[in-house]
């Protein structure tokens, strides 16, 4: 056997496995490219070889390019603020055991509810003269009445938002299951040695959730970039003007509004060569790591 | 031996497969013969959203039909507004769907014809029987007729007689020029309602103001012209509407919150509410507003006029079309149901069910004997032409005007702004849909 690969026979076992995942995965992602590359007449009922056409076309879309713009928004807000709040969640949730249910629970549930749900409920309670604002106006703070989503400046922080709201259930619980593992003499330890709340969190937790929030920022950055659909279609349309466009929201209606799918292909691309991007530094960044943890 | 054993027992097992599956193909295909009679059209619709009773009046329809011919059922799909054209869209590209797709009017029906995704009617029905649609030159390319309008909805300007009377307006005598419109509107304003409510947000909404971008035009073709590049939409000929809206946005005659509400939550809300004087509805609404809401204080007005256009002063008004897709392998009795949809028999049903006005000539105003109904027939046919967004092409209705509208209805943008967005982005359609725009051109000449 090969030092570090497989032998030939070991080989053909994977070969239906290989096979299968051609068809489902290869086989799209070569039509996508060679979509992105063509024109069809309509007329003539044909395709035609455009080279970089729709590339250059794309490159010159104020639409695309704000789509582009708020799909780095929402990574750049939501990714800091929601890592942070799970982290803060996590450890007061670990910390407070003995109301430790119910609190995850609260926390955890508006990770289940759907996205449709959340966005309908946010749309309704953001309204310029809802209840949001109904009752930041009673209580006198009704300098923060803002028109959360009618706003064309801040419609796509506040989407942002909504996303911390909707997603930190899931973060704060993938990061308590790792606190968990902790053991408690460690913490029993710097108890004793006097360690304040804040030191625990940098020297013993952030430490112990390194790992974890490596792939946390991973997943949410691949969420921001391709997951967020729902929430633009349920909650803005896109809208007010097209202050709210991202990646998926442009791809979906060039595709099924305006029959423009070698364009749109062009734009998925992108989207595609980006992931694949931001993955393969991320396991790199990562490995990177890893080597020096093995040095310690 | 074995390798040669194991060689010959898989080619016997593969071709004993492949015959297997051969002999069960041509068995499904005899099949398929002795069945040839029995036919299921699948037709895809809107269902009844914005006139309501329609459900009822397809069904009856569809059952009507099909006891008269015993070999065709008919199964029809309710497509969502937000699913209608994305769903059509994806079952064409599959080529693949329903034999009968329901279109929203113009525009929406027509670009499916320009991609070759319907049949046209005109190879089924004989001249006499295209005659007898109320307007075929909306659905006419190419010498063809492409569908099939089933029923026309009118969506005029509405105001509540009560708040004018509060006003201080004449209830009977609403404003017909734009400086009454605007004395009316300040009036309104002084007695603690919103002159005018319209919803803005998602899809379409802001759109339906096109119902003052007829001023200073004779015929649609003109706006079709600005689009596919003859002529230019900042001209103040094709944008000065959005000048008169700007007006009113400035002034506070438009609900503040517009760009956040959509269409139906805003007509609700206020008209519905009794805080709005003035809104755009659908007679179907309209009729429930001022039956069981309102109870008879809803008034049907024009257009207040600012220009000298034929088409001035024409309230909106929207043909809603069936089309026979290209994939469908029963056509002609796709196309002999539509027939039936507009026989005489049908669109009197429709009228006695649902109150609404079929598409087709067959319709005889005889039947209307509301005043309510006699009223919206009368505006139905001084607005027959009428200029409204579905001479739009898609992309621009929803990637144009809808976009700048919200920003102007949100106080972002001005309307020399979005008279600007808007001659750019049609630039940007014309560029990456050259076949549409030569489309688009050939189907101008329908109107001249």
């Amino acid at each position: 056997m090969p030092k570090n690969g497989l032998n030939k026979g070991q080989i053909y076992f994977f070969l239906p496995a290989i096979i299968v995942i051609s068809f489902i995965f290869l086989i799209p992602i070569i039509n996508l490219f060679k979509l992105s590359f063509q024109d069809i007449n309509i007329e003539a009922r044909t395709t035609s070889f455009v080279g970089l056409q729709n590339y250059a076309t794309l490159l010159k879309d104020n639409v695309f390019i704000k789509s582009v713009r708020n799909n780095l928004i929402l990574i750049s807000m939501v990714v800091p603020v929601l890592t942070a709040l799970c982290i803060l969640f996590s450890v007061l949730l670990f910390e407070c055991r003995r109301d430790f249910k119910f609190f995850q629970v609260t926390i955890f549930l508006p990770y289940i509810l759907s996205i449709t749900v959340v966005g309908i409920l946010f749309t309704i309670l953001l309204q310029k003269n809802g209840p949001i604002n109904g009752i930041l106006k009673s209580i006198g703070f009704g300098f923060l009445a803002i028109d959360w989503l009618g706003n064309p400046r801040i419609a796509i922080l506040t989407v942002g938002l909504i996303i911390i709201w909707k997603e930190l259930g899931f973060g704060t619980t993938l990061f308590l299951s790792r606190l968990m593992g902790i053991s408690s003499d460690l913490i029993a330890a710097a108890d004793i040695d006097g360690a304040n709340w804040w030191r625990k969190v940098i020297s013993i937790y952030v430490p112990h959730l390194s790992g974890i929030i490596f792939f946390y920022i991973t997943l949410t950055i691949i969420n921001l970039f391709s997951w967020v659909f729902n929430y633009i279609y349920v909650i803005t349309r896109g809208g007010p003007g097209n202050s709210t466009y991202v990646f998926e929201f442009f791809i979906y209606n060039r595709v099924f509004w305006y029959n423009q799918i070698n364009y749109a292909s062009s734009a998925a691309v992108i989207v595609f060569v980006s992931l694949i991007t931001v993955i393969y530094f991320q396991m790199r960044s990562r490995a990177g790591l890893d080597e020096k943890r093995d040095i310690w | 031996m074995r390798k040669f054993t194991f060689v010959m027992v898989s080619i016997v097992l593969v071709a004993s497969l492949m015959l297997f599956i051969g002999a069960k193909e041509k068995a499904v295909e005899e099949a398929g013969t002795t069945e040839e009679e029995q036919v299921e059209l699948v037709m895809w619709w809107w269902g009844e959203q914005d006139e309501p009773g329609l459900e009822k009046w397809v069904k009856e329809t569809v059952e009507k039909y099909e006891a008269e011919n015993p070999n065709v059922s008919i199964k029809t799909v309710l497509q969502p507004t937000d699913e209608l054209i994305p769903a059509f869209q994806a079952a064409a590209q599959a080529r693949s769907g329903p034999d009968i797709q329901f279109f929203w009017a113009g525009t929406v029906t027509m670009e499916p014809a320009f991609n070759g995704y319907l049949a046209p009617i005109s190879d089924y029905w004989s001249p006499e029987e295209i005659k007898m649609l109320a307007y075929p030159e909306e659905v006419t390319w190419n010498g063809k007729v492409w569908a099939v309008s089933f029923y026309t909805t009118i969506c005029p300007m509405v105001y509540n007689k009560e708040i004018f009377t509060k006003a201080g307006l004449d209830p009977d005598n609403p404003p017909k020029t734009w400086d009454e419109f605007l004395d009316a509107c300040e009036s309104i304003k002084q007695a603690g309602y919103v002159p005018f409510a319209i919803g803005a947000s998602g899809g379409f909404g802001f759109s339906w103001l096109q119902i003052f971008a007829g001023m200073h035009i004779d015929s649609p073709a003109e706006l079709l012209k600005v689009w596919v590049g003859q002529e230019d939409f900042t001209d103040l000929k094709y944008s000065d509407w959005l000048y008169k809206i700007e007006e009113l946005i400035e002034n506070g005659y438009i609900n503040e919150d517009s760009h956040t509400l959509n269409l139906w939550t805003a007509n609700e809300e206020y008209f519905g509410g009794g805080k709005a004087a003035m809104a755009l509805l659908p007679s179907g609404t309209a009729r429930l507003i001022n039956e069981e809401i309102l109870i008879g204080k809803v008034g049907m007005m024009k257009p207040p006029i600012f220009g000298n256009g034929k088409l001035a002063g024409m309230n909106n008004i929207w043909r809603k079309n069936f089309g026979i897709t290209e994939w469908s392998p029963h056509k002609e009795i796709a196309a002999d149901f539509l027939k039936y949809t507009i026989s005489e028999d049908r669109a009197k049903a429709m009228y006695d069910i649902c109150n609404v006005y079929s598409g087709s000539k067959y319709f005889n105003p005889a039947v209307v004997k509301d005043e309510m109904g006699k009223m919206y027939y009368k505006e139905l046919n001084d607005s027959f032409g009428a200029l409204t967004d579905a001479f739009d092409p898609m992309f621009i209705t929803y990637e144009s005007i809808q976009p700048a509208g919200q920003n102007m209805l949100a106080g972002e943008w001005s309307a020399k702004e979005a008279a600007e967005f808007i001659e750019n982005q049609a630039e940007k359609w014309r560029q990456t849909n050259p076949e549409l725009v030569k489309a688009y051109t050939e189907w101008i000449g329908s109107y001249e």
